[in-house]
């Protein structure tokens, strides 16, 4: 049985439970409601986020959930704290190729709707966004106001001489 | 309109950055009060054209998100973007700092002990470094002295009293939750008196930000550090930023001196491995004990200077510990009456101990993933690991001195720890030939997944039966070098435990066949250890 979900805009999109169940909000409202499920509204999402959103979920719908990621924290191989942690599938770069506006929109939906690894993804995706620009283009691309005081910019970069790479 | 907004939001507005937050503050009550999409729409436009700073549009927790997945480099830049910026980047970037080579130890080192030594901390902590070993001052008592004498230089401290850091499974919810803060008095403040604060709630009620120091509030990390005021000046404690501490690549640092001199700074540890170190006693042990009473995972490899009395200490003051490994011959001088105190103390809490003996097992110890990685490649190239035949002639002469240690009290420790450590996951004892028998495994209980008896010689298929029953769950059991063990054992395993997906075993000796692998219908990758060829052969039946 589809399930419809409702965008903002109140375009409507049939999608197959499988596919909605990747959410795990809709997940949840799925299972309370039954079989006789009405159209679920989600008015903090715009049609084309909803659709980008859907794309995925139906491209990732028969992924396996890991029983044994109880424990990974301990007995997986350590992460590295510091630096990208690991890197996309090649669907997944393209996916994730959009402008940086809707990318946001993109992470908001998924931690809206409870998408783990659409969430970590868009992370990745603005972490790369990040990745190799200078504090300048970061605060031209963000819109990031300057707002130290005299003499901090320095004294943080003094304090962090350790960080930076001879 | 706007005005009321500005005026509900009275936390904000005492914020230095009062201007962005309130701007965020009033798009998000806008949004959440409409619900028509027209107007919606009309203020999602509005705010993608007035604020597109990620720092107002993502959550928090997003936001933390993001940063971790940065490499160090970057999060230093993203660091000097702004205020806002600075103090929600310096947790992560002080996260874990030595993981990089490049890093520059002595340049953090001279930074952290600067930012301590101007509360005052650094002159008793010093001083009291070495009278406190051995004599249990108090950290608390520590900072009182602290507190007293950063008087005098017309300091202010707030001590947030390091709480319990909850589950011991929630890593990283805790960044800015027990952190001291020290405010160099400016101008303002310079009357007030010097207070010593014992717990979080008493701390200055009037004060705007002392609500981040509640361990009680429901989300820590979403409240950023930021400075009440424009005129006080914060310097944040970076030492106290640090969790993890991994000199696993950095041995020629490591020294008793050194880490004296560090681990006082680094309160809230959470992590600490250290590997075949230059020069490590028990007394770092024993400073680590005052000062790190948080400390989850605790790894040292090849520190054969460890004593029982170094490690007592240890296991004394840091309750919390999940992973403790001693291997390589850490354990080397260790009493079986140490191991036992190990099982009393961290009953409720260990789940991952590694005692073996020997190098060669490391990879396969504690990350299992990466040696599935490994092993699979071998099959096709030589083994990049120094060969087995060589590991097991050197293994030979180290049994001769764990045994006279661990061996007078040694199988009843063991069994300790088997019958109190209910929650134990992983377990490590190859080549404690004399501390594993048959009996020993009947005792083992049901969460284990991951097993290492390679070596224990005296095993036989009746222990693996005993095994099969105890624990169900079993993923991954390495019986290299177990020659009493036959097919009657490998057989029980199939049947009971249903999850067993990796097998590790030497191909000489063994006396299992290949035919007993069909009782795993559902695969099972089977390393074997070469012993002519030096490199490993696996295979997925």
């Amino acid at each position: 049985m589809p399930i419809i979900l409702q965008a903002y805009d109140d375009k409507e999109f049939k999608v197959d439970k499988q596919t909605a169940e990747r959410s795990l909000v809709l997940k949840s409202m799925i299972e309370r409601a039954g079989d006789s499920i009405a159209p679920i509204p989600l008015p903090k999402l715009s049609s084309l986020v909803l659709e980008k959103v859907i794309m995925f979920c139906k491209h990732h719908k028969a992924d396996q959930v890991d029983k044994s990621k109880d424990y990974e924290d301990i007995l997986g191989p350590r992460k590295m704290r510091n630096g990208l942690i690991r890197d996309m599938d090649e669907w997944d770069k393209e996916f994730i190729k959009v402008d940086k506006d809707l990318l946001m929109d993109i992470v908001m939906a998924a931690n809206f709707l409870d998408i783990k690894n659409l969430l970590d993804i868009g992370c990745l995706a603005i972490a790369y966004m990040l990745t190799g620009k200078t504090p300048e283009e970061i605060r031209a691309t963000f819109g990031i106001p300057k707002d130290f005081a005299p003499g901090e910019e320095e004294r943080i970069e003094q304090e962090h001489a350790w960080a930076l790479r001879p | 309109m706007m005005a009321e907004l500005l005026a509900k939001d009275d936390t904000n507005t005492k914020d230095t950055v009062s201007n962005e937050i309130s701007t965020t503050a009033m798009n998000e009550n806008l949004e959440n009060t409409s619900c028509t999409p027209v107007l919606n729409l009309a203020l999602r436009t509005f705010r993608r054209f007035t604020t597109s700073d990620i720092y107002d549009t993502l959550p928090p927790e997003i936001l933390d998100q993001i940063l971790q997945c940065l490499d160090l480099t970057t999060q230093f830049r993203c660091a000097t973007l702004s205020k806002r910026w600075y103090y929600r980047v310096i947790p992560h970037l002080w996260y874990a700092p030595w993981v990089m080579y490049y890093i520059s130890w002595m340049k953090l080192l001279q930074t952290i002990s600067r930012n301590s030594s101007e509360a005052g901390l650094l002159k008793t902590v010093q001083s009291a470094d070495m009278s406190s070993i051995g004599s249990n001052i108090h950290p608390q008592r520590q900072q009182q002295i602290s507190s007293i004498s950063s008087e005098r230089h017309g300091h202010i401290l707030h001590a947030a009293e390091n709480q319990r850091q909850g589950q011991a499974w929630d890593k990283g919810a805790s960044f800015n939750s027990s952190m001291r803060v020290v405010l160099t008095t400016g101008t303002t403040t310079g009357a007030q008196p010097t207070r010593f604060v014992d717990k979080p709630t008493q701390a200055f009620p009037h004060h705007t930000h002392s609500q981040h120091h509640h361990q009680q509030h429901p989300q820590p990390v979403s409240k950023p550090f930021l400075p009440s005021s424009g005129d006080v000046y914060v310097r944040p404690p970076y030492g106290s930023l640090i969790r993890v501490l991994d000199f696993s690549h950095l041995y020629y640092i490591i020294s008793d001196k050194f880490l004296t001199n560090l681990f006082p700074h680094t309160p809230n540890l959470l992590e600490l491995i250290i590997n075949a170190p230059k020069q490590l006693s028990d007394t770092s042990l024993l400073t680590l004990a005052e000062s790190c009473q948080h400390l989850r995972r605790f790894e040292l490899l090849n520190c054969t200077k460890i004593t029982d009395k170094g490690l007592q200490a240890v296991l004394t003051h840091c309750s919390d510990l999940h992973t403790v490994v001693l291997s390589n011959g850490t354990a080397q001088y260790l009493s079986g009456t140490c191991l036992q105190m190990l099982a009393h103390q961290l009953a409720q809490t260990l789940r991952v101990l590694n005692i073996a003996s020997t190098g060669g097992t490391k990879t396969t110890s504690l990350s299992s993933s990466s040696s599935t990685a490994l092993s699979s490649n071998a099959s096709a190239s030589p083994s990049p690991l120094p060969s087995p035949k060589l590991d097991s002639d050197h293994d030979n002469d180290e049994h001769e001195q764990d045994n006279t240690n661990l061996d007078a009290t040694s199988t009843p420790s063991l069994k300790a720890i088997a019958l109190h450590c209910k929650h134990l996951v992983s377990l490590n004892i190859s080549h404690q030939r004399h501390l594993v028998s048959d009996k020993l495994l009947s005792h083992l209980s049901e969460p284990l997944q991951l097993l290492h008896i390679a070596y224990c010689t005296d095993v036989t298929d009746r222990g693996l039966i005993n095994l099969s029953e105890a624990c169900p769950n079993l993923h991954e059991l390495d019986i290299t070098g177990l020659t009493l063990v036959t097919d009657k054992g490998i057989r029980q395993i199939g049947r009971r435990c249903t999850q067993f997906r990796k097998l590790v075993l030497d191909d000489k000796y063994s006396h299992v066949t290949e035919i007993v692998l069909r009782c795993f219908p559902w695969g099972v990758e089977v390393v074997q250890h070469r012993m002519l060829l030096g490199g490993r052969n696996s295979r997925i039946f």
